[in-house]
């Protein structure tokens, strides 16, 4: 039996697979390599990313420096580099091998081995590498992948030159430049910093400050944190579960709040991390569940709502991310699975949201005194508890003791009224306290 | 709070022969499914006792569960609740929340018995009631749900009916997820209404299950009518293991269980007969398909229909106390 070519094709690669993806999300797919360069030099289990520990000694963290203009993208880390042998063997491959999964369980945000090639390709079509470790390094550069890309006669075409690199600082740059048409169109965009920048601070919520530093253009990115609120009466729901080898804790709660921030829409709903990089943020439609199964569809009174999905898992295969790590498979069993727990654990924080906001007045509603005293409560505080179930304790004392009263009268009953107490504005409500606390002083009961 | 707690205002429920007769086929049933090893009396009951508290006397009195929760929407009850209450260390009361928000405290490690017993038209917050229910309890776990099957009313508190194709408009409105795409207003006349309801009720569960490793089995599928026309479905929530049990299970010899939803409900039918007819009866029962008596006049469906509920039929007084 004779054989069929089944070959890849570099122009399938360069055209088809970076359609898809904004340049953006390329820049974010060059962060990911950047800091799991800093988890595999420092080892770091999941539990940690998620627990309480903060850059507390002070010591300067390792940096991500992106700066880009209309010419150039530059990515330059301290994160620890790439040696010369990962470099030869592994980089630069299209995917990476079935055991390449297997070992170790330090966090890891690279899953397809796609994400280098992509960006670079997606940005320009010149680019260096230049890369250390302590023990090793290695250069790469490429004038044009256009040219590259042309001779494709077989896989030995399928090579980047690479040469050994003398420093040994535990540092990368990244280095593109004859920008593609679109790259530096984007760029020239004003806004196009900015949305990075949010987006950084967002999708890496759980690593800056702790971790590593990112700057874009010379501007440190604060991260944009994930707040519950909590009180003596207020406690977040938590539950932990595993499903097919990924560990799954949801924390579902009310927002952050205080007297001058209130609840915003804009941040409520579910956010969702898959080995601590946020893929969904403030999420309100049916990707999480709402307006499906036993939620009901997002309404502005459940702006206090706010909820927090951790996927974890030594093999980020099995993790529901997409290729560009900024949406779910919403296919993925273990994400649907989930979805229900997510429903699940929400339903009561709705309910008390729902009743919350019913029409009475704001003085009468426990639950509104409950949520005013709240204080802001960080994921990582929260992280090492057992699973709770969202609980408000309303004390005896707190239980209400009014109700409502409601008749009607003549109007020109009304008119007098507020004739003999020489004042127009009164409401009617108003008249019917007045007149009903004078009821209650002239029989003295 | 809601108009569904305002039913025990307008419903005298002693006054309910055929839902009597579905209770007391849930006890059978219940009894059925403790020989296959569901030991139900240890259940804890939860369910919508309103102020007669009729189906938590029933479950204590004749099947010995002895724990219980009622739970009521309205605020304004209280006391009228707390003092209707019966076998007070049995049952426990909540007012001012719903049943579906109650859901979240049960214990998960527990089985439960939970009867979604509404009164109303079937609406959203009822499917998703339900939805969250059979996620929420644990395998084993028995859940029945109660909906009205009459057409909606156009306005709460008035007699007029919705048309065919306002009644059409209304249940895409509220459950459109779990309604096929192609129905046509035909569809929707009164004498289809409840199996458009078994329809949505049965995708509503299986669409929720799909993505957990439990099922829901169904057991009970009745259609009775003591003023309004109304339905339940009722069932199992399993895993694997409990569900070779329940599939083994007698109950569904029973001739009112209901192994899928695709059988035709069971529908409880209540002969109207007078006390003496009803002794001279049951002294043939169960009798033989075609026979009547000769001394009254009586139809062969009427007999029939009496043999269908006989064991079931309430001997006392017409008032439940």
């Amino acid at each position: 039996m004779e054989n069929a070519k089944a070959l890849p094709r570099k122009r399938f690669f360069i055209e088809m697979f970076t359609r898809d993806i904004s340049l953006n999300d390329c820049i974010l797919d060059l962060i990911d390599n950047s800091i799991d360069g800093y988890f595999r030099q420092n080892e770091t289990l999941f539990s940690e990313i998620y627990n309480e520990k903060m850059n507390s000694k002070g010591e300067k963290l390792p940096q991500i420096k992106i700066d880009f203009d209309e010419k150039s993208i530059k990515i330059f880390d301290t994160c620890g580099g790439i040696s010369y042998d990962y470099a030869k063997e592994e980089v630069f491959n299209f995917g990476h091998e079935y055991n390449h999964y297997e070992s170790g369980d330090s966090v890891r945000l690279g899953v397809y081995g796609i994400g280098l090639k992509r960006a670079i390709f997606k940005m320009g079509n010149y680019f260096k590498i230049a890369s250390s470790t302590l023990d090793s390094g290695f250069i790469t550069e490429i004038i044009s992948l256009d040219e590259w890309s042309k001779k494709d006669d077989s896989l030995d075409d399928w090579m980047f030159p690479i040469q050994k690199y003398a420093k040994r600082e535990g540092a990368t740059l990244i280095e593109v430049k004859d920008l593609r048409k679109e790259t530096s169109g984007a760029i020239r965009d004003k806004l196009f910093e900015k949305f990075l920048y949010d987006d950084v601070a967002r999708v890496y919520t759980l690593f800056l400050e702790r971790y590593v530093e990112i700057i874009i253009n010379g501007k440190s990115v604060k991260p944009l944190p994930i707040m519950f609120s909590e009180s003596e009466d207020i406690v977040t729901a938590t539950k932990e579960i595993t499903i097919d080898n990924v560990k799954i804790k949801l924390y579902a709660g009310l927002a952050e709040r205080d007297e001058i921030n209130p609840w915003t829409a804009e941040k409520a709903g579910w956010y969702i991390a898959c080995n601590g990089r946020i893929v969904v943020s403030a999420n309100k439609d049916e990707t999480t569940g709402w307006g499906v199964g036993a939620l009901p569809l997002f309404h502005s009174k459940q702006r206090g709502f706010i909820g927090l999905v951790t996927f974890t898992s030594i093999n980020p295969w099995l993790l529901p991310w997409t290729t560009t790590k900024r949406n779910l498979n919403k296919e993925s069993i273990v994400f649907q699975k989930t979805r229900v727990e997510m429903q699940t654990i929400a339903r009561p924080i709705i309910s008390f949201l729902d009743k919350m906001y019913q029409k009475e007045s704001q003085e009468e509603n426990i639950d509104r005194k409950i949520v005013m005293n709240v204080t802001a409560v960080d994921i990582r505080s929260i992280s090492n508890r057992e699973d709770k179930k969202f609980e408000v304790k309303i004390s005896t004392l707190q239980k209400k003791s009014t109700t409502t009263i409601q008749f009607s009268v003549e109007k020109k009953d009304i008119d007098k009224i507020k004739k003999y107490l020489n004042d127009p504005r009164l409401s009617n409500g108003q008249i019917g306290k007045i007149t009903f606390d004078e009821y209650l002083k002239r029989v003295k009961i | 709070m809601s108009e569904l707690s305002k039913s025990y205002l307008s419903v005298h429920y002693g006054l309910r022969p055929s839902k009597q007769v579905e209770r007391r086929m849930i006890i059978d049933a219940f009894q059925l499914l403790t020989e296959s090893g569901f030991i139900i009396r240890k259940y804890k009951y939860v369910g919508m006792g309103s102020i007669h508290f009729i189906d938590f006397s029933m479950f204590h009195k004749y099947f010995g569960i002895s724990d219980m929760l009622s739970v009521e929407a309205s605020e304004d009850i209280d006391n009228r609740i707390i003092f209707n209450t019966p076998y007070k260390n049995v049952v426990q009361t909540k007012t001012g929340e719903f049943i579906g928000d109650a859901i979240a405290d049960l214990d998960s490690e527990r089985s439960h018995f939970l009867w979604l017993d509404y009164d109303d038209v079937i609406c959203d917050f009822m499917i998703r009631d339900l939805i969250y229910a059979i996620t929420t309890l644990r395998s084993s776990s028995i859940l029945l749900f109660t909906v009205d099957t009459e057409p909606p009313k156009r306005n709460a508190g008035t007699d007029s009916y919705e048309t065919r194709q306002q009644t059409q408009e209304y249940y895409y409105s509220v459950a459109s997820k779990y309604l096929a795409s192609d129905m046509q207003t035909d569809d929707f006349s009164y004498d289809n209404l409840h199996h458009i309801n078994i329809r949505v009720i049965a995708n509503a569960i299986q669409s929720s299950m799909n993505s957990t490793d439990r099922k829901f089995h169904p057991i009970f599928n009745f259609i009775y009518k003591d003023g309004h026309r109304m339905l339940t479905i009722g069932g199992m929530v399993v895993d694997s293991t409990d569900e070779e049990k329940l599939k083994n299970s007698p109950v569904f010899d029973a001739n009112y269980a209901r192994k899928s939803f695709d059988d035709q409900p069971f529908y409880i039918n209540v002969p109207k007969l007078t006390r003496r007819e009803q002794i001279l009866l049951d002294s043939f029962m169960p009798c033989e398909d075609g026979w009547k008596p000769d001394e009254f006049e009586i139809s062969i469906d009427d007999v029939k229909a009496y043999k269908d509920i006989y064991r079931f039929f309430p001997s006392y007084a017409e008032l439940f106390i």
